[in-house]
């Protein structure tokens, strides 16, 4: 079997951003799917899916391990989150056919399920705590007993910081009232807090309520610093979400920097990677809780993984955009909080091409300027 | 599929035993899979007639759930004995699945990551004629990559200085047989805790221009190795004495090593080693695996070798010159100092079931080192 083509299909999500997802196709009739993580630069992904596919053309598309040597070692310098997001997303698609040539789920290529059913957590979110008190509700009563929030108001960087506390501490409160002690409630401060003693301060005024997970609580750039902070914080420290490969995830742990690891599957270089660094974790005694905020393809992908990881903890997931859900079948769904093993062949999900065509690419995606009080440039 | 019963084989050739590993289900599919002959062999089999139970009836496809789950269920961290027994399962576990996807295993593990895989020879002898003539005879044969004990059998027993003397000696041997266009590697084994000797004979034998120094400390206490690594100007290699995932990344994350030699047999298979790899990779580390036993371990290195990006080489002592050869139906040997991919679904082994029960277990040991004064040495 030898790969004859790479597509690259991007299409403008109806709710804002795109959908990018890769199609390699062989002479074999058999053909694989992957999600591009949408880095912004949308427009870039094509590029870089097609400067892959000029190496991989003619190649056996089941020689995945060799495959993305070929394409990760070939390219010399660091690749960045675009080039990161096109091999992420081919390495999904190979391992797809190669689930499909030998008939069997990818989770069974990778030593087999470890478990039966695979627990998910959503995200909830308001501008005030009653608002994000009721989102709690609306997910718990559709059954997730682990849910993820901001650990501040979205409008916190125009706050007085003894005001953030204050309010983070009334909205954690607020989440506790409404759906009780016995659901899991993690924080993602998303890398937008730049000094870390206010991570201390933030997670020391949200400890009554027992957090989860912190996650993200200071930028990704300083390893060393997070493997300060993670041995004053209080709570577990999630993080690795905007970290590529095994070796920037290593050098995470090796500065011991993380509790909960968080690749993303989309960007830290697909399922191969993904497996290695799980591996790494495991060699730790660390978790992994795969990053998830791309659509259903990167979603059936991490079950795949999940299945057969033993030091799994738990999916991110969040409801599908309606472009998202109708633009590949079958589109899986937690119930009660879990999802089922994914079915095979391969990743077991296709594209619907008709969605993808009649929505064309319009225009890059921009996450939005968060501007300080003062005029200067915040992080996101 | 379900798996129906457990076999064991022990049988004795060409100086040593082997534990051969069947696992058969209710499909018709067999696996076949080696434990490590770690000397306590019966203890093996033992363990694997214990464990067995926890694999009948299990679907022989969920290797790491049947795995994680034999580990766990035993509490106290596994030794020699449970590492061995699991290993062996682990690989016939695999076989199966490679039969019932009608591929070879490598190919369930990712690979190939390559066309070939490349081997090292073992050369021994007391004398520099013995370990000269061996050497030029491995080089007709296509060999490019060597190994040897850099000091002679009888070195706990001479002075010191001799014995840096006689390392001196045997190294010039060697290269000259060999030529400076070859491969050369040395394995302390261990036997050598001391570790200013240590770094005596590597700076002795270094400017010989090594491939690697092999187990210069003993495995006990990483701390040694990663000493000995800061002083050495030369590739580092060990790993062989350890198990498991765990015990490989507390040796990486201490900078003790530059090769890893897990043996696939007793590391944990063929999954651990992967595992193992990965992390490896990650430290900017290769891999070079273990291999003393004979044909079935060798396909399992081979099989492992061309599922992973970051194999440096694999150990390899003629064995089909041997006569344990016969405990395997299907013949193999390197050409030009490489094995060729396996070609046939699975491990790609079969046993000689006539030949195993015709070569019962005998009692068997490494024998005792001594030094000049009769306290018990390494080996």
């Amino acid at each position: 079997m030898k790969i004859t083509n790479i597509e690259c299909l991007v299409a403008a999500d109806d709710k804002g951003g795109n959908l990018v997802y890769v199609r390699t196709n062989t002479d074999a009739g058999i053909y694989g799917i992957g999600e591009v993580y949408h880095v912004g630069p949308d427009a870039g992904s094509p590029h870089w899916v097609a400067y892959f596919e000029e190496q991989l053309i003619g190649r056996d598309p089941t020689e995945i391990e060799r495959n993305w040597a070929l394409c990760y070692q070939g390219a010399r310098f660091p690749l960045g989150s675009s080039g990161m997001a096109a091999l992420s997303a081919i390495d999904q698609s190979l391992w797809d056919i190669t689930g499909k040539a030998f008939d069997k789920p990818v989770y069974e290529l990778m030593g087999g399920a470890v478990r039966d059913k695979i627990r998910a957590y959503h995200g909830i979110h308001g501008a005030t705590a009653a608002e994000l008190a009721d989102d709690a509700r609306k997910y718990v009563d559709q059954g997730f007993a682990g849910l993820k929030a901001s650990p501040v108001s979205p409008n916190w960087r125009t706050m007085l910081w003894n005001d953030v506390l204050t309010d983070s501490n009334a909205r954690f409160k607020a989440i506790r009232a409404a759906v009780g002690d016995d659901i899991d409630v993690g924080f993602d401060a998303h890398a937008a807090i730049f000094e870390p003693i206010r991570v201390l301060e933030l997670t020391d005024a949200l400890m009554e309520y027992r957090p989860w997970f912190m996650e993200e609580p200071i930028r990704m750039e300083n390893r060393h610093e997070m493997g300060r902070l993670r041995g004053e914080m209080p709570c577990p420290v999630a993080t690795g979400e905007c970290l590529y490969t095994k070796f920037e995830l290593w050098d995470l742990v090796r500065e011991g920097g993380v509790d909960i690891l968080q690749p993303d599957v989309c960007i830290v270089g697909g399922i191969t990677e993904m497996r290695k660094i799980a591996f790494m974790a495991e060699g730790h005694d660390l978790m992994i809780a795969p990053h998830n905020p791309m659509g259903p393809v990167a979603t059936r992908a991490n079950l795949h993984i999940d299945a057969a990881t033993n030091n799994f903890l738990v999916q991110e997931y969040r409801d599908p955009s309606p472009t998202e859900a109708v633009s590949v079948t079958p589109v899986a769904k937690p119930i009660d909080g879990y999802f089922e093993l994914p079915e095979g062949p391969g990743l077991g999900i296709d594209i619907v091409d008709s969605e993808m065509t009649s929505r064309p690419y319009k225009a890059s995606w921009h996450r939005g300027d968060h501007v300080n009080p003062d005029g200067s440039i915040a992080y996101i | 599929m379900k798996i129906t019963g457990i076999t064991t084989f022990h049988a004795f050739a060409s100086g040593r035993n082997n534990i051969f590993i069947e696992v058969a289900t209710d499909e018709g599919i067999t696996g076949v899979g080696e434990a490590y002959s770690i000397g306590p062999d019966r203890s093996v089999i033992a363990m694997i007639e214990e464990m067995s139970p926890w694999f009948v009836g299990q679907d022989p496809g969920r290797i790491e759930w049947l795995l994680r789950r034999a580990k766990n269920t035993m509490r106290f961290p596994l030794g020699q004995v449970a590492w061995s027994a699991l290993s062996g399962i682990d690989i016939a576990l695999w076989d199966i699945a490679g039969k019932a996807a009608n591929v070879p295993v490598f190919k369930l593990l990712g690979g190939p990551t390559r066309d070939k895989v490349r081997v090292y020879h073992g050369i021994y002898g007391d004398s520099l004629e013995e370990l000269a003539n061996q050497a030029l005879q491995l080089v007709d044969e296509g060999y490019t990559a060597f190994k040897t004990s850099p000091v002679p059998g009888n070195w706990r027993e001479i002075p010191w200085a001799q014995t840096l003397r006689a390392a001196d000696e045997r190294m010039a041997a060697v290269r000259k047989a060999i030529g400076d266009s070859a491969d050369l590697a040395v394995d302390v084994h261990t036997a050598i805790r001391e570790q200013g000797k240590s770094v005596e004979l590597a700076r002795v034998i270094t400017p010989y221009r090594l491939m690697f120094i092999e187990e210069p400390a003993g495995a006990e206490i990483i701390a040694s190795t990663a000493d000995l690594r800061k002083e050495f100007r030369v590739a580092l290699a060990t790993g062989e004495n350890l198990y498991g995932l765990s015990r490989y990344t507390e040796l990486m994350d201490a900078d003790a090593v530059d090769i890893i030699q897990p043996d696939i047999l007793c590391c944990g298979g063929l999954l651990e080693a992967k595992k193992i790899a990965a992390v490896a990779e990650a430290h900017y580390i290769t891999v070079a695996p273990h291999n003393p036993l004979g044909l079935l371990s060798t396909a399992a290195g081979v099989h492992h070798a061309a599922s992973i990006n970051n194999f440096a080489i694999l150990e390899w002592h003629g064995d089909h010159r041997k006569e344990k050869a016969n405990f395997i139906n299907e013949p193999w040997e390197p050409v030009n100092g490489h094995f060729e991919l396996p070609t046939q679904a699975g491990i790609g082994m079969t046993l000689n079931h006539e030949f195993i029960a015709a070569n019962p277990p005998q009692q068997w040991d490494r024998g005792f080192a001594t030094y000049q004064d009769g306290a018990p040495g390494f080996l």
